[in-house]
């Protein structure tokens, strides 16, 4: 039975839901678009502070469909806070393509719905829910600029995809309850006997194939250049930080606590292929939100890496890396938005190909000095946060006793730095051939300094957000 | 108190940020100035409220620790971010934060006009950031991480007038001499870690205890760290970098080079004292090494012109004393001559950098001479600090030398006694050398063109100083003179198991007081003598000959210099020009690499191919994934 004190477990996604009809409401009566951005980013802003203040819930409510604890509350914090940074540079980059309309902030809080709903699921029908919730809406977003060929060629892609993989899912949950007659999370994980099930484990795999697609891992990666390619800028950096983040905060406390080491093989072999495209493959681009498309193909490899090694010190280091990757690779996707060019000649999207970062470090040497901490922390760098998510999640696979799994993500890393390096060469070595200057807006700036500081400050203190989420 | 100690590192690194990030904006050398300097004195505020707390403990529990945060976790590693806070790093606390605000201080006076003003203000805040890690952290790394950090400082200062190409080089022989030192300390530390599963300090030595004595896992222990302190504080073999040194500006050779950098060799030493307690062998090693670097660096000094390298060498020779005091097991007379260095050093590198600013830039003693009535109050002042380094009664130097040579005396020997005094006289011998040349005799500059003047803001920390130099000795005077030696109890319970462990194996001599009389009379005796004969022979001295024979070898300071650029360096330049580089690393690594990397870039291009961009190709790949998955858990 559901009581009404146990909503106050929920207050942070009670608070983005009020939130998110309230801007469908005010978009309605006035055309205002600065009330609708500030009550949005207000609002997730007092989600993040509740959930911080409350991380030390852990309960299960609502008839078992919620499970609340420090570590789904610590992936919401990660997820809030990428959405956060992504809402305060969205306005500026909105405006400047002129696509600033109400239901962008809409759909970004009803994804974020999505996203925390499946973050704390206990039910693979919320899980199933949750992600649903959150996948159509970034297939709105991907084709935001509904004027655009590429974006139009985007949302399709993925809304195509997305839809066929989505098919495999749901198959996997049906599969998990005609073997079990239940989907609830807790009694599929004590119920041992049913983990010799073929054809349980067969569900589960479908299942865990669907959230293979959604994190961007080999062979269901194909989407993901395409997509990120087209997309506003804002909205891939947004699906590639927040809605990977939820995806494999979804997914790795359930591959952990069903514990069934036939999936260990399946992941590694998935994690080095992952690695393998993500990073060779990037090597040959020239259009920097391919690049970082492809990086983030790696980075999600890395993140394998810590799913295959399915033990504690994997948890900590999916929870630091996801911390770490949502400030480094968004600030690198707001940089890349500030960089391009205002659309207004009806073209597709300018200054993305690698050329227009030539001597910027002479053009903008801010700008380009951020970009590189940016780079050198994704590239896994001390003393930035990318070196620490990457140790972690390394040091997990060595205790699983996946040694040659780190050996290998260790060298495929490697190759990585060459075309991160790339774009650095290109930004200080190389003379520049335009004159253009760039204009950052406060909130944007603002939303930079967040990242720069979560960069260099989680590398020099990596205990210290263990110590937040009270996760020991 | 304890809950506001975080100030006292946070302050300075505040004022390193302000004036390294804003003093170009702030453009105002009075402002600039005061913040640099209060974000010292605030701390020493801080740390001398700490220090009554601390009185007012029972002396074993003169011990607080604080952890502020988990630095770094991996593994069995475990780092906080934790201060130890007892009678030791209290005292390095205090010489640190309060010598260093007068040198801050006096900095106002002596780089005024200079254009990198502010900067220097940050750098030196910066560097008290640092020190103050060395001294207070409770773990090795944490340790390492000042130790590096006032290694940089030491760099960034003595190079901070980088248009001249010998600061640039001086700078950069300090760093690399100091490398050496550290990958010492750094295998030290691996070893601990693999040995004893802990880099805190307040682990590592309990754990020692029930060692046998000179085990050889300790003694290796024990001479990497001595390693790591020769570099730091400047002794065999590697003290070259210490002279060279002093091609930065004057406050900073006070600051760093001699009251408080160089002897966070001494404080490591210090600190691990039990270590070397265990280990007689290694304690030997620096006896011998302390006496060598004394008598060495003193007869150089003897010869040198240069008014900073004849103190640049005394402090070398200087730290040759306390080294010589860690040899005999002596650890709180070791840090009570550190405490007293810091005093007359500090005042006498101020005051040379007072005769210097008044001399525009002179710094050859040879054409100096009758400064004494110009420049009153750093005459007298350096006065009083070459009465205190010589050890002249009552003045600071001479109870904490003394000490030494009784300690040397009563745990080394007759003959190491003789030796040790035969260093201090030449100590009293240099020093007068140097008075006389600068302060007596009769102008030997162009007094036309240059008119020796003092300012106030320099002469007030000279005036400070020298009071300490002259009183400071008063807290650590031997028993028999009926009074207590408050530092040695201050320090006792530090050292009370270093101490023990010695004891045990080396049962104490009770000397009669007649017998420590006797020795304070001949060392009294020695250096006045001494003194007197080197006042004498150089205060008329008004020409100067070319140096021959033995003279010419000290005036080249043994051509330590010149042996290790050809035994070291130039070796070292002809295998990496001729092999390492044109062979190795352009053939071979560079021809892998480039290997490796055209093949992936090869693959690069061929694996695009597959990104077509039709989502039906997309699609079949990705049902070929799931058909592979599902086998595998199938025929598994």
């Amino acid at each position: 039975m559901i009581q009404l004190h146990e909503l106050q477990f929920i207050i942070p996604l009670i608070t983005i839901c009020v939130a998110s009809v309230l801007v469908l409401i005010v978009e309605v009566f006035s055309r205002n678009r600065e009330v609708v951005f500030a009550v949005t980013t207000l609002s997730v802003f007092v989600a993040l502070i509740i959930t911080i203040r409350d991380i030390s819930y852990s309960t299960i409510i609502l008839n078992n469909f919620i499970n609340i604890n420090n570590v789904s509350s610590g992936f919401n914090i990660v997820v809030l806070l990428s959405v956060l940074l992504s809402l305060l540079e969205s306005r500026s980059y909105l405006i400047k393509k002129q696509i600033n309309f109400g239901e962008y902030y809409a759909i970004i809080l009803f994804s974020l719905i999505g996203m925390m709903l499946m973050v704390m699921a206990n039910d693979l029908l919320i899980v199933f829910l949750g992600l649903e919730m959150m996948s159509i809406c970034f297939y709105i977003l991907a084709g935001f600029m509904r004027k655009r060929i590429k974006s139009n060629e985007s949302a399709l892609k993925y809304f195509l995809l997305g839809a066929f993989m989505t098919g495999f899912l749901l198959y996997g949950i049906t599969l998990i309850y005609g073997v079990s007659g239940t989907t609830n999370l807790m009694v599929l994980f004590s119920n041992t006997l049913l983990h010799q099930e073929p054809l349980f484990l067969i569900g589960v795999g479908l299942f865990l194939i669907g959230f293979l697609f959604k994190i961007g891992a080999f062979p269901f990666h194909m989407w993901v250049p395409d997509v990120y390619d087209g997309a506003p800028t804002i909205v891939s950096g947004f699906m590639s930080t927040a809605g990977k983040i939820a995806a494999v905060a979804t997914i790795f406390p359930i591959i952990l606590k069903l514990n069934i080491l036939d999936y260990r093989i399946i992941i590694s072999v998935v994690s080095v292929l992952t690695m393998m495209f993500g990073n060779i493959i990037a090597l040959a681009q020239t259009n920097i939100k391919r690049l970082l498309a492809y990086s983030s193909i790696a980075s999600a490899g890395y993140l394998l890496v810590g799913l295959a090694a399915f033990n504690d010190m994997a948890l900590r280091g999916i929870l630091f890396y996801t911390l770490a990757y949502s400030f480094m690779q968004l600030g690198a996707f707001i940089v890349v938005g500030i960089i391009e060019k205002s659309s207004s000649d009806n073209k597709d999207f300018s200054n993305i190909s690698l050329d227009s970062y030539k001597g910027l470090a002479k053009r903008n040497p801010v700008l380009a000095t951020i970009f590189t901490l940016f780079l050198f922390s994704l590239a896994g760098i001390p003393p930035f946060a990318g070196f620490w998510g990457k140790y972690y999640l390394f040091v997990a696979a060595i205790k699983a006793n996946l040694i040659w799994l780190s050996i290998v993500a260790i060298l495929l890393s490697v190759i990585g730095i060459y075309y991160y390096l790339k774009v650095i060469v290109y930004m200080w070595f190389t003379d520049p051939e335009t004159d253009e200057t760039y204009i950052m807006s406060p909130l944007g700036t603002t939303a930079i300094i967040l990242s720069i500081a979560g960069t260099i400050f989680f590398g020099l203190f990596p205990e210290i957000f263990f110590e937040l989420i009270r996760f020991y | 108190m304890s809950d506001l100690f975080y100030l006292v590192t946070l302050l300075p690194l505040l004022g390193f940020l302000v004036n390294g990030l804003l003093g170009k904006k702030i453009n105002n050398e009075k402002i600039t100035g005061i913040i640099g300097s209060l974000m010292v004195f605030i701390p020493f505020l801080i740390a001398s409220v700490t220090f009554f707390q601390l009185l007012s403990f029972n002396p074993e529990e003169r011990s607080i620790f604080v952890n502020y945060f988990s630095w770094i976790t991996a593994g069995n590693l475990e780092i906080n971010y934790a201060f130890l806070i007892d009678p030791l790093s209290m005292v390095m606390v205090l010489v640190i934060t309060g010598i260093g605000f007068l040198i801050h201080v006096y900095s106002i006076g002596y780089m005024h006009g200079d254009p990198g003003f502010a900067k220097f203000f940050a750098y030196l805040n910066l560097f008290i950031f640092a020190m103050l890690h060395l001294v207070l952290a409770d773990n090795f790394l944490l340790i390492f991480l000042g130790w590096e950090g006032v290694g940089l400082c030491s760099y960034l200062l003595i190079g901070f007038w980088y248009q001249h190409k010998f600061t640039g080089e001086a700078a950069k022989k300090a760093f690399v001499m100091n490398r050496i030192g550290d990958v010492g300390f750094m295998i030290a530390m691996f070893i601990i870690f693999a040995n004893f599963g802990t880099l805190k300090i307040s682990e590592f030595l309990p754990q020692l205890e029930g060692y046998p004595l000179n085990d050889g896992l300790l003694i290796a222990i024990g001479l990497l760290f001595f390693l790591g302190a020769t570099g730091k504080s400047a002794q065999i073999p590697l003290y070259t970098w210490l002279p060279d040194a002093m091609a930065g500006p004057t406050p900073v050779s006070a600051l760093i080079h001699a009251a408080t950098m160089v002897t966070a060799g001494i404080y490591l030493v210090a600190r691990t004292s039990l270590l070397y307690a265990l280990t007689p062998v290694t304690t030997q090693t620096i006896f011998i090494i302390g006496i060598v670097t004394s008598l060495l660096a003193g007869t150089i000094a003897i010869k040198q012109n240069d008014i900073k390298k004849v103190l640049a060498y005394s402090t070398v020779s200087q730290l040759g004393f306390m080294f010589i005091a860690l040899g005999v097991f002596a650890y709180h007379v070791a840090v009570f001559h550190l405490v007293t260095h810091a005093f007359f050093k500090a005042l006498m590198f101020l005051g040379s950098g007072s005769v210097i600013h008044g001399m525009k830039d002179e710094q050859d003693i040879r054409y100096m001479g009758g400064l004494k009535r110009k420049m009153k109050i750093t005459f007298i002042t350096f006065l009083i600090g070459t009465l205190a380094i010589s050890g002249i009664p009552p003045l600071s130097g001479f109870w904490s030398k003394d000490e030494i040579l009784y300690k040397v005396m009563s745990n080394a020997g007759t003959v190491y006694y003789i030796i040790v005094l035969i260093s201090a006289a030449i100590t009293a011998f240099y020093m007068f050398r140097l008075v006389s040349l600068t302060f007596y005799g009769k102008a030997r500059y162009n007094e036309e063109k240059i008119h020796p003047h003092e300012s106030s803001v320099m002469t007030i920390p000279l005036i400070i100083l020298a009071v300490l130099s002259a009183i400071g000795g008063f807290i650590g005077m031997p028993h028999f003179l009926g009074v207590p030696n408050v530092f040695e109890e201050w320090l006792a319970p530090v050292f009370s198991k270093s101490y023990s462990v010695f004891e045990s194996f080396q049962p104490s001599v009770e000397h009669s007081v007649s017998f420590e009389i006797i020795l304070i009379l001949i060392s009294v005796i020695v250096a006045s003598v001494v003194s007197w004969y080197a006042f004498k022979k150089f205060s008329k001295q008004e020409t100067f000959e070319e140096e021959s024979g033995f003279g010419k070898v000290l005036e080249n300071k043994y051509y330590v210099d010149e042996v290790y650029d050809t035994v070291v360096v130039e070796p070292i330049k002809n295998v990496s020009d001729k092999f390492l580089w044109n062979i190795f690393d352009v053939k071979i690594i560079d021809g892998v690499i480039n290997g490796i990397a055209n093949y992936f870039s090869k693959l690069s291009f061929d694996w695009r191919k597959l990104q077509t961009g039709i989502v039906q190709d997309y699609t079949a790949i990705s049902v070929a994934g799931v058909i592979a998955i599902i086998l595998y858990l199938l025929l598994k």
